[in-house]
């Protein structure tokens, strides 16, 4: 597909920056995994840079989409679920809601009051570059005044960190930039 | 009514620059392979519920679904169905290498079964890769793994990516197929009707069914090529959140509403115009109540007037690929001019007063239909489908 993700400008950025076993602060109610607790954090730290404290101003809130990216997806999770079904025991209650990926949305978009599409997509490549063109096409196309992109990845390896990073971007692209670089 | 959706952005909603055509589509639900199986099943009224029997369901609090084939492998389905599809848009191999694909679908468990290194070689989009190759598409796109709008926001990304211009065509496929994973974390939830209906905005519902379901639509740019049939027209697409909570519907519909709004402004309509609203209507206490309250304050006076069914009553959930299902519904409602009903209906609920389509199928030609369905974290998407 066209690559096309240059009319952007990156209000804000955040990288989770833990190390090897290093865990984001509890969310509660998602404890199979650190997928959600990755998404919620590096999403506050986003939006707390860009905005201070929560909520985001009604104007901007209302109009803002959120799109996670994820390549693997909750493999922890997954694999919570698969252990209940292979061992045979009931399944915990929390698993009904951790198990679906925009869950988790719902707790950044009520903290901040995000109000636009809640989005899921899983790329062939390129988290950071395909975020960029859906948030794009979101704007271009009225959806979406500004968009909050969620990237996350988990380790597949011991000791390998986990990844997550969170940008909100707006349309327009900043002077002579390329829309990937905070202003 | 001051409705949110008039609220909405500064720049709102775009117009679609070019027209949406549906060109070709083909589905795999509980009642069978193919549109004509789906339409015989929903327009006979007999819902597609049965003992399932793809896995053990006895560890669970109730074992029906809207079971297809029990040995249905996903994979070879969506290339069998994208494959029929394109077929019946009558596209070139030229045009269909010029296609990408979108896919709605959840993370495969078989992956997770797998050592973690393992995993990193079968990533989600793996599907959408293969399914290109194999049907001769021009690439994989997205893979939408939102639950249960993943297969209508593909669509509407679909829609929009053809009405910017980005591309003259788009494949969008999705699929689920009940499987003991999903079982198990419904079950768990307790989200499953226990008296085997589901009984969509009707009094004494106990919540949903699950249903298998596939499906291929081929979404072109009406004017991209001469000798297009078009199946119907995606005029309206809108996405909206709730911002309220994990995993319950917004108790006022706001999300809902907006994205209704959205919709129907980029579609160039109002609520007068629509004749029928195949609803999101998953039959649990929550989210039948929450779309009722979205469709009165998105339509006010008219929020009773408008013909509704959620034919999950007769197909089941298809989580995944529902909105697919769903609005293949929709195109067949248009084209036939009959009305699918809303099956398992007890009697009113005083939160869910809507015009709804009971008992047999409401005659009525359609211009203008709705789609609607909603997903855990607040999503909402609205889909208007009109004659071609």
């Amino acid at each position: 597909m066209t690559a096309k993700a240059s009319e952007l400008t990156t209000l804000a950025r955040s990288v989770w920056s833990g190390t090897g076993d290093e865990r984001p602060p509890n969310l509660p109610g998602f404890t199979a995994s650190p997928f959600g607790p990755l998404i919620a954090h590096v999403a506050d730290l986003c939006l707390t840079g860009h905005y201070g404290a929560h909520p985001a101003p009604s104007e901007d809130g209302e109009d803002t989409a959120i799109v996670l990216v994820t390549q693997l997806g909750d493999m922890a999770t997954e694999a919570a679920v698969v252990g209940s079904v292979d061992s045979g025991k009931t399944a915990s209650p929390l698993l009904f809601y951790q198990s679906v990926p925009s869950a988790v949305l719902g707790v950044v978009a009520a903290r901040w009051g995000l109000g636009g599409p809640v989005i899921c997509i899983s790329p062939v490549e390129g988290n950071l570059e395909a975020g960029l063109e859906l948030a794009e096409l979101l704007v271009e196309d009225g959806s979406a005044g500004n968009v909050l992109l969620v990237l996350v990845e988990l380790a597949v390896r011991d000791g390998e960190p986990d990844r997550a990073e969170a940008l909100l971007v707006t349309a327009g692209a900043p002077d002579g930039g390329d829309g990937r670089e905070a202003p | 009514m001051n409705t949110a959706a008039e609220a909405r952005t500064p720049g709102g909603p775009r117009r679609p620059a070019r027209a949406v055509a549906v060109t070709g589509m083909a589905v795999t639900s509980g009642y069978g392979h193919g549109v004509d199986a789906l339409r015989e099943g929903i327009y006979s009224g007999v819902p597609a519920f049965v003992p399932v029997t793809r896995f053990d369901t006895a560890r669970y609090r109730m074992g029906l679904a809207a079971q297809a084939d029990a040995g249905l492998d996903l994979d070879t389905e969506l290339a069998l169905l994208t494959k029929e599809a394109c077929k019946q848009a009558g596209l070139s191999a030229d045009e269909r290498a010029e296609a990408p694909v979108v896919l709605a679908r959840h993370a495969d468990p078989l992956v997770s079964r797998l050592p973690r290194t393992e995993q990193e070689t079968r990533p989600i989009s793996g599907t959408a890769q293969w399914l290109s190759q194999t049907c001769g598409l021009g690439g994989a796109g997205r893979t939408y793994i939102n639950a249960c709008v993943a297969a209508s926001a593909a669509l509407a990304d679909a829609a929009a990516m053809i009405a910017s211009g980005r591309h003259d065509r788009v494949v969008v496929a999705g699929g689920h197929l009940v499987d003991a994973e999903s079982f198990t974390t419904f079950n768990a939830g307790k989200a499953l009707a226990v008296d085997g209906r589901l009984r969509s905005f009707s009094a004494g519902r106990k919540g949903l069914l699950l249903g298998d379901g596939a499906g291929a639509v081929v979404l072109e740019a009406a004017d991209s090529r001469p000798g297009m049939q078009p199946l119907a027209q995606l005029t309206g697409w809108g996405m909206a959140g709730d911002a309220y909570h994990v995993c319950q519907p917004h108790p006022e519909g706001l999300g809902m509403a907006r994205a209704i709004g959205i919709a129907l402004r980029r579609a160039g309509l109002g609520p007068a115009d629509l004749d029928y609203v195949n609803a999101h209507g998953t039959g649990t206490p929550y989210n039948d109540a929450a779309e009722t309250a979205a469709l009165h304050r998105a339509f006010g006076e008219h929020a009773e007037r408008v013909p509704v069914s959620s034919t999950k009553s007769m197909h089941g959930h298809a989580l995944q690929a529902a909105g697919l299902v769903e609005f293949v519904i929709c195109v067949l409602a248009l084209q036939s001019g009959s009305l699918p009903i809303n099956s398992g209906y007890l009697g009113p609920d005083p939160d869910c007063r809507l015009d709804l389509v009971l008992d047999s199928p409401r005659q009525r030609e359609a211009r203008h239909v709705l789609s609607l369905n909603a997903a855990f974290g607040g999503a909402n998407t609205a889909l208007v489908v009109s004659a071609a």
